[in-house]
């Protein structure tokens, strides 16, 4: 069986500038992979060129044996394949409650008639909506604050709020952009949770790129580490911990 | 800082010689067949001396000046349902009944504030809620009078029939322009939606054997009711109104009638568009006017959520296109000017990006106003222009800045 996603030679040329060059990872369905690097190995740029941001100038990237580097980003999110940001983007003047509604877009009743006439179909596609908003509100704890504008939320709840965002559109692969960046240390092992109880509950692949290496270590099956747009290392946590070349590039020149 | 100040004044000062001097320096003067330019100092030594203080003194006398708080209104309104509910009743209530009390005059004037409530509603959508600066609505409005006014005169359809026939075929061409246009952003958007509106206009203008260009289009008949008509006399195989009841003849009549009929074409379009709001579309007009990117993330398709607010924002302005040309009886392309546009536009504006209730106000604010102050016609357009730079001072948000309606979960 190949993986859910394939990621092969993929390369990101900007001008002069070699963002990212010949990376090649996988992820399963099963599994929680993490890209970790200093700043500026090109993390992020992985991210938007697997997400549809950016269209990647060398290599490819299929998703469920589809190659998807040529879709545009709503329709790579269509298919399953969900990411959050590096700095948060809610629909910060909508309620909480909105963000998750939105995010159902594609899966509700949109036909304008139904909508206007009020029909059953389209009151029942709204009920679903907002149970299912509500039942990700309760696994997420923000149910309290379901009616409050979202940018007033604390930074841990709005980061949960993304990772709730993504989850019910019912993605496949949820990409992560450094989900435990600014969360105190209580935070993050509440993440910790949250995210495996998405991996073993929900069967998400997950794919995610971190600072903190405790959360790193813990959570993920495999490892994947840039250099200055380059891979340098894959593996499990306990070979990259172990591996001279990630040392090396982590503390420079010893 | 003095010095900044005195550099500023005299800057300002120029501008105003600049402007001055052309418009009110030079005096034309007709002596018999000649024509002379004569030289009118004073005007132009007192507006550049107002200029030079007034732009001297701005920051004292900004400061001193108090700011009007305007009211709330917003509030009982939206927080108080049955309040709501009555207010909503007695106003709709008040709206039908009065044009039997009134004059011709103001119900004619009402009338046309309508149609503008319907142009403030339909742009509302596009500038307000889906954040889409457009500057030749005035074209979608144009097209919805040009449908009713050439089917009518080509094949001799009624307004009815032509009202759903309007509607769609400018929320046609609000399509095939929004198409190549959407993925333009902000100034842009408005530059060639600006030209569109011009483009139209020109067309109208230019092609005489279908439109009679500047000549326009005569006597287009007015809506009927169930096939009865408001003329003394009606055209071959129709009653007129007043024969069918039995009731004298009265010019009022059809005043009212048509009074009457924008009143139900306005609460249709506010029934629409409340619709609109709650449906999954308007949350989604909401969330890529906040962040486009993240919809994106989401699937949510950008092109295809701007194409629907564009093309639905168009289709009101056919809606009130043809009841426009139906009302008037002529058109020509004079009627869709960018001034036109810029009303409406000042109407959104004015009444607060995406609130219905503001840009109702500031559409009758903006029509009725120029009408009970006749006097001061001359200087409309200043006045207009005084008040736009004092709102953008005050309250930028518009008049009564309002929200989407909320979907909540019952606690």
């Amino acid at each position: 069986m190949s993986a859910l996603l394939e990621v092969d030679r993929l390369t990101m040329r900007f001008g002069g500038l070699l963002a990212v060059d010949g990376v090649t990872f996988s992820v399963n369905s099963d599994e929680i992979v993490a890209v970790i690097g200093p700043n500026g190995a090109g993390k992020t740029t992985v991210f938007n060129c697997i997400s549809g941001f950016y269209h990647p100038t060398g290599g490819s990237v299929s998703f469920n044996n589809r190659p998807i580097h040529r879709l545009p980003g709503h329709r790579i999110a269509r298919l399953g394949l969900v990411r959050t940001f590096q700095n948060i983007r809610l629909f910060r003047k909508m309620t909480v409650v909105e963000n998750l509604l939105v995010a159902q877009h594609t899966r509700v009743q949109t036909n304008l008639l139904h909508g206007l006439l009020n029909s059953r179909a389209y009151r029942r596609s709204e009920e679903a909506a907002l149970d299912r908003a509500v039942e990700w509100l309760r696994r997420v704890r923000l149910l309290e604050v379901a009616n409050q504008p979202s940018g007033t939320l604390s930074y841990g709840q709005q980061r949960r709020l993304e990772i709730a965002r993504c989850m019910v559109t019912a993605p496949r692969l949820l990409l992560l952009d450094e989900p435990a960046a600014g969360l105190n240390p209580q935070e993050t092992r509440e993440l910790d949770d949250l995210l495996l109880e998405l991996h073993h509950g929900h069967r998400v692949g997950i794919l995610l790129i971190e600072h903190d290496m405790r959360m790193v270590m813990d959570i993920s099956h495999k490892i994947v580490v840039l250099d200055q747009g380059r891979p340098l290392a894959t593996g499990t946590p306990a070979e990259i911990q172990s591996d001279p070349r990630v040392i090396k590039a982590y503390l420079g020149e010893a | 800082m003095l010095r900044h100040k005195l550099t500023d004044a005299l800057l300002a000062a120029g501008l105003a010689a600049i402007l001055s001097i052309p418009i009110m320096g030079i005096q034309i003067t007709v002596d018999g067949p000649r024509i002379d330019l004569a030289w009118e100092p004073w005007p132009v030594i007192i507006a550049i001396a107002v200029v030079f203080f007034g732009r001297l003194l701005r920051g004292p006398v900004l400061a001193r000046l108090p700011r009007p708080r305007l009211p709330d209104l917003g509030h009982p309104l939206r927080d108080n349902a049955t309040f709501r509910r009555l207010a909503i009743g007695l106003v709709i209530v008040l709206a039908t009944l009065w044009p039997f009390f009134s004059a011709r005059g103001p119900v004619d004037v009402a009338t046309l504030a309508l149609i503008y409530i319907m142009l403030g509603l339909g742009l509302n959508i596009v500038v307000g809620f889906a954040g889409l600066l457009d500057l030749g609505y005035v074209a979608f409005y144009a097209v919805g009078a040009y449908t009713y006014a050439l089917l009518n005169q080509y094949y001799g359809l009624g307004f009815w029939t032509c009202l759903p026939i309007a509607v769609l075929l400018a929320a046609t061409f609000g399509f095939l322009l929004g198409f190549p246009v959407l993925r333009l952003r902000g100034d842009y958007l408005a530059i060639v939606t600006l030209g569109f509106g011009e483009i139209i206009r020109l067309v109208l203008n230019n092609w005489d054997e279908l439109t009679g260009g500047p000549d326009g289009i005569g006597g287009i008949p007015k809506p009927t009711l169930f096939g009865l008509e408001f003329s003394r006399r009606a055209s071959e195989g129709n009653l007129p109104f007043h024969e069918f009841f039995g009731i004298a003849y009265d010019g009022g009549q059809k005043v009212i009638f048509l009074y009457l009929l924008a009143l139900l074409l306005v609460m249709l379009t506010l029934y629409v568009i409340n619709r609109l709001l709650r449906m999954p579309v308007g949350r989604a007009w909401e969330a890529l006017r906040e962040d486009e990117v993240a919809c994106r993330s989401l699937g949510l398709n950008p092109t295809t959520i701007k194409l629907s607010a564009f093309t639905l924002g168009a289709s009101f302005a056919g809606f009130a296109g043809a009841f426009f040309s139906a009302r008037q009886g002529f058109i020509n392309p004079e009627s869709f000017t960018f001034i036109e546009s810029a009303i409406v536009l000042a109407i959104v504006v004015l009444g607060g990006m995406g609130s219905q209730l503001g840009v109702i106000l500031a559409a009758v604010a903006l029509t009725v106003l120029p009408e009970i102050a006749r006097e001061f016609n001359e200087y409309r357009m200043l006045i207009f222009g005084l008040v736009m730079v004092l709102m953008m001072v005050w309250r930028p948000q518009g008049l009564m800045p309002s929200s989407r309606p909320r979907m909540e979960i019952p606690s």
